[in-house]
């Protein structure tokens, strides 16, 4: 069966339809808010809220994207877990360690980093917790932005759609992502990638 | 080394819409001849685009656990309308079964006092007989709540029901007293001097016995709404009164009629007001106060276990919601 039709059978309250739409897009919808929010437990929270929202709400989505109908909603719920933080900011740094090391990676990832051996996990796991610092590091919309178009590999109408913002904003606000996101990373020289790290010194 | 925030804010926008391949064909030829003699713009180009796929590989984590909704997550809001509304019935329940315990209570304390007040209304007018045979069609009404069955009980030569029509031959105003035995044992003392007043006022004037059916209504009122907690009950009895003390013609087809309405009016009527019509403990029917007591009790029962299983209900309908 179709999404769309499983879509509509949510929409008159098949549960058991919308529950095979959830399987579909839950990876993705905790990937946005983990990288998002940088902490596996939050993430968690807010994509189930995102999720039970979803539900609520799905008589307003009309046809077109799901996915960036979704991605709409999972964003919110970020906001919101990153506006509670902001009222009551004891966010232990625990909280902030990379997912990696507890988490689990997607099978192919999984394997493809046992092949490299014991050595190129670590420097993968920490090259991960790197990048997710240095997206912590960046403004709330501007990471937003870049977890959805460079993370995700959404395009930009669906980040303009999950952001409700014009598209000149978008491309605005992913520019600047990208430029901060290169400089903060370029402190973790050692840890990059050497075509990353080449690019980087050819100039000086 | 090129650090791409000194790009002015253009130039950055520029090269990363064209890392993406997002910019028009005109702007794309553009960037293209300054790329091809500007190698710090090429250099920085390079720089976005290692940037995004450094993001792109970036690990897809499996998510720690299945975000699929429980019933319970979908439907919080339905629970959350019904569990007020079995607080709400449980509270109903429960005042039900207190108010009639009340009730029950309280026939018993005054029912002693009812007979003394009954019995001097009984020897001052013609009425009383009427006032007295009446109480039998109209328990039979209440037990059987069918127009036919008090049709029955009234047509048929049962002693009581003849004294009725005898009486009703015999005297002018039968409003008055009609009424007077609907009135609950403990307004009985109210209900005497009624009494008393109809039989004064309204033997010259049949229509003009409004009146004391006023005065009747009023001592309805407060038993009626102690029992049942609302107002349904009431309207049917004293509109009742009414028609029968409007008809007060002196024939006994209009007591039939009346009665038969006090019967039909007893279908809606709420088991706790026939249990207060029920137990009439006035001399002439000995034989009914015993089969209209367990009657409360039933109800009494009924309520109680109710209320219990709602209270079960209630309390599982908070845990489970938490």
């Amino acid at each position: 069966m179709d999404e769309a039709e499983l879509l509509r059978q949510a929409q008159h309250g098949d549960l058991d339809a919308f529950n095979t739409v959830v399987l579909a897009h839950q990876t993705r919808a905790y990937n946005v808010a983990l990288r998002v929010l940088g902490d596996g437990e939050a993430a968690a929270d807010a994509t189930q809220d995102a999720f039970i929202s979803a539900y609520r709400n799905l008589r307003s989505y009309r046809g077109g994207s799901f996915r960036a109908w979704l991605l709409r909603i999972v964003t919110n719920a970020c906001y919101d877990e990153l506006r509670r933080r902001k009222r009551r900011p004891a966010t232990s740094l625990e909280e902030l360690a990379p997912e990696t090391e507890d988490g689990e990676p997607e099978v192919e990832a999984w394997l493809a980093t046992r092949a490299d051996g014991p050595e190129r996990l670590s420097e993968r796991g920490e090259l991960v917790a790197a990048i997710q610092d240095c997206l912590d590091r960046l403004p709330d919309e501007f990471r937003i932005v870049a977890v959805l178009a460079d993370v995700q590999g959404c395009g930009y109408d669906e980040v303009a759609q999950a952001i409700g913002k014009p598209l000149g904003t978008v491309k605005s606000r992913l520019a600047r992502a990208r430029a901060r996101l290169r400089d903060c990373l370029q402190r973790h020289g050692e840890l990059l990638p050497a075509a990353f790290r080449l690019q980087g010194e050819v100039p000086s | 080394m090129t650090r791409l925030n000194r790009l002015p804010p253009r130039d950055l926008e520029a090269l990363s819409a064209y890392a993406d391949g997002r910019l028009s064909p005109a702007e794309r030829q553009a960037l293209d001849a300054r790329l091809g003699s500007d190698t710090e713009l090429r250099a920085a180009l390079d720089q976005i685009r290692a940037t995004a796929s450094l993001l792109r590989a970036l690990p897809s984590i499996r998510p720690p656990r299945s975000f699929v909704l429980s019933p319970e997550m979908a439907g919080v809001r339905r629970r959350g309308l019904g569990y007020p509304a079995l607080q709400l019935a449980t509270a109903m329940a429960t005042l039900g079964f207190i108010v009639t315990l009340g009730v029950d209570l309280f026939s018993f304390s005054v029912a002693p006092s009812a007979l003394r007040a009954a019995a001097p209304a009984e020897e001052m007018a013609l009425e009383a007989p009427a006032a007295q045979a009446l109480p039998p069609s109209d328990a039979a009404g209440a037990a059987v709540p069918e127009a036919g069955a008090a049709m029955e009980a009234v047509s048929t030569p049962e002693p009581g029901a003849q004294a009725q029509m005898d009486a009703l031959q015999a005297t002018l105003p039968p409003a008055p007293t009609a009424t007077a035995p609907l009135a609950p044992t403990e307004s009985a003392d109210r209900a005497a001097p009624a009494l008393e007043a109809g039989s004064l006022t309204a033997a010259p004037t049949a229509e003009g016995a409004s009146p004391p059916p006023t005065v009747e209504s009023g001592a309805m009122t407060a038993p009626a709404c102690e029992a049942c907690g609302g107002e349904q009950p009431l309207p049917p009895e004293t509109q009742s009164e009414k028609t029968a003390g409007e008809q007060a013609t002196p024939s006994a087809e209009a007591s039939i009629e009346s009665s038969a309405a006090l019967g039909v009016e007893g279908e809606t009527v709420t088991p706790e007001a026939y249990a207060l019509q029920a137990p009439p403990p006035l001399e002439p029917a000995p034989e009914l106060p015993p089969a209209g007591l367990p009657w409360l009790r039933w109800v009494e029962i009924a309520l109680a276990s109710t209320a219990i299983l709602l209270a079960g209900l209630t309390i599982w309908a908070r845990a489970k919601s938490q």
